[in-house]
């Protein structure tokens, strides 16, 4: 496959951005795969038959006695369940040196970069019910290709395939399959988290994060817990100091989750927690990554994890208790 | 003789496991994301979902259990909207949208609808000629 360029949108046209380089190459040819010349006809592998109509009522729940009852209708025979109509020629061999029109143009929204796939709408005109014994073979072509629209899943392309169902030579159906071809949308890049300042006050605590422990400092004169570390004892006015390690339970104290904007190493939605610690003391921390901020209410039992954010910093969080 | 603006009665349809799987194999569709949890993740959606054949096939399913054996399906034209995954539970709705009197019967054009949790997975018209 060929290396593909980046493609160039002017961003004051909305929805019909134009292409330049090798995308808008790809596109435009793409384009000349279009019109009425059908691709090659392939041929299902088994006739109608009664066992994959039994497979399928079954599976779907259809016990249409048309389909399994020779004597279920005024018809006096059975018939295929219409719906059944593109089954047949699923596992149709392929040629895969003779590529159809449709084909073609997919292999070039591929290589173009509009790798995902996602169907949007599916028409039959059934021409005529299918007897069982008849073989089905297929032809399609390539009906129509969009200019690029911005779309809730990313840029792409709306083209339309058409099936044309043979019997012989005669047309039994007719298939059209509209599906939009888009980008991914790449997970944007957050940078990383700003690094802590760690200083000769709150050492022990990050210290403490990197061994996967909560340390909350104490007084050295009157024993009191307080969080964040601080140089001296609001209290009884001591710089003696020590730590006790948080057992990790607690509650929500107070939460906000952040949407926008962004901010550097922050996968939004971000949710800032105020966790009123077991040990008294309250604490700012996040909401564990694998949590949903909507489980999140003010009085909520928590339990301390240790998680990496982006830059690959461990930091303290918070996940509701299971 | 067929109204036009007549309901047809609801029809529930369990989207479990078992019936996206045995649903997508019977309509010979074994693309990963219709039978396994892991791949249908990897590629962003939720969990395994109903595929196209199948949708189509439970908007014909619906309006023949309500028409009965003698109709024959000439159309459909189905859009597709939320996925069906897997867990969920699709709720057919249709109503009369037209009915033509044709010298080889009656062709009606019922609008139907398939929702779920999500919101319409499938909605779109059938139309059948009743002999």
């Amino acid at each position: 496959m060929t290396a593909v360029g980046d493609v160039a949108v002017d961003p004051s046209v909305d929805g019909a951005a134009p292409l330049v380089g090798e995308a808008a190459r790809l596109v435009e040819e793409a384009r000349s795969f279009l019109g009425r010349t059908p691709g090659p006809t392939r041929v299902a592998r088994d006739p109608v038959n009664l066992p994959m109509v039994h497979h399928w009522s079954q599976a779907l729940g259809d016990r249409n006695p048309a389909y399994l009852d020779p004597d279920g209708s005024s018809r006096g025979h059975l018939v295929a369940p219409p719906g059944m109509l593109q089954t047949w020629i699923m596992d149709a061999p392929r040629d895969p040196s003779a590529p159809s029109p449709s084909d073609e143009v997919m292999r070039r929204l591929d290589a173009a970069g509009y790798t995902s796939v996602v169907a949007v709408n599916y028409e039959h005109e059934y021409v005529r019910e299918l007897l069982h014994g008849e073989l089905v073979s297929v032809r399609t072509y390539a009906e129509d290709l969009s200019q690029e629209k911005q779309t809730a899943l990313g840029p792409g392309y709306f083209t339309t395939t058409v099936y044309e169902y043979l019997v012989g030579a005669e047309v039994v159906g007719i298939g059209r399959m509209r599906i939009l071809k888009f980008k991914p949308p790449v997970k944007a890049d957050v940078g990383e988290r700003v690094r802590p300042a760690v200083g000769r006050d709150n050492a022990f605590f990050w210290e403490g994060v990197e061994a996967r422990q909560l340390r909350i400092q104490k007084c050295g004169g009157c024993g009191v817990l307080r969080h964040p570390p601080a140089p001296l004892c609001a209290r009884c006015g001591s710089t003696e100091q020590g730590y006790v390690v948080a057992v990790g339970r607690g509650v929500v104290y107070s939460h906000v989750t952040h949407h926008y904007p962004p901010l550097p190493g922050v996968e939004t939605p971000h949710t800032a927690l105020l966790v009123e610690l077991e040990e008294g003391v309250r604490i700012i921390s996040e909401l564990a990554a694998d949590a949903d901020p909507a489980d999140v209410r003010i009085g909520l039992p928590v339990e301390l994890v240790f998680q990496k954010v982006p830059g690959g910093q461990l930091l303290p969080a918070f996940r509701p208790v299971a | 003789m067929t109204t036009v603006g007549e309901a047809l009665p609801e029809l529930v349809l369990s989207a479990s496991v078992r019936n996206i799987v045995a649903t997508a194999l019977a309509s010979r569709d074994f693309q990963d994301v219709h039978h396994d949890v892991a791949s249908a993740q990897q590629r962003g959606s939720k969990t395994i979902f109903t595929n196209i054949l199948t949708s189509n096939g439970y908007c014909l399913r619906y309006v023949t259990d309500w028409t009965g054996p003698e109709a024959v399906v000439k159309k459909a034209a189905i859009r597709l909207g939320v996925p069906n995954y897997a867990g969920d539970t699709m709720t057919m709705s249709g109503t009369v949208d037209a009915v033509e009197s044709l010298t080889e019967g009656e062709l009606v054009t019922v609008a139907v609808r398939g929702r779920n949790s999500l919101g319409d997975h499938v909605t779109g018209t059938v139309t059948v000629l009743l002999p």
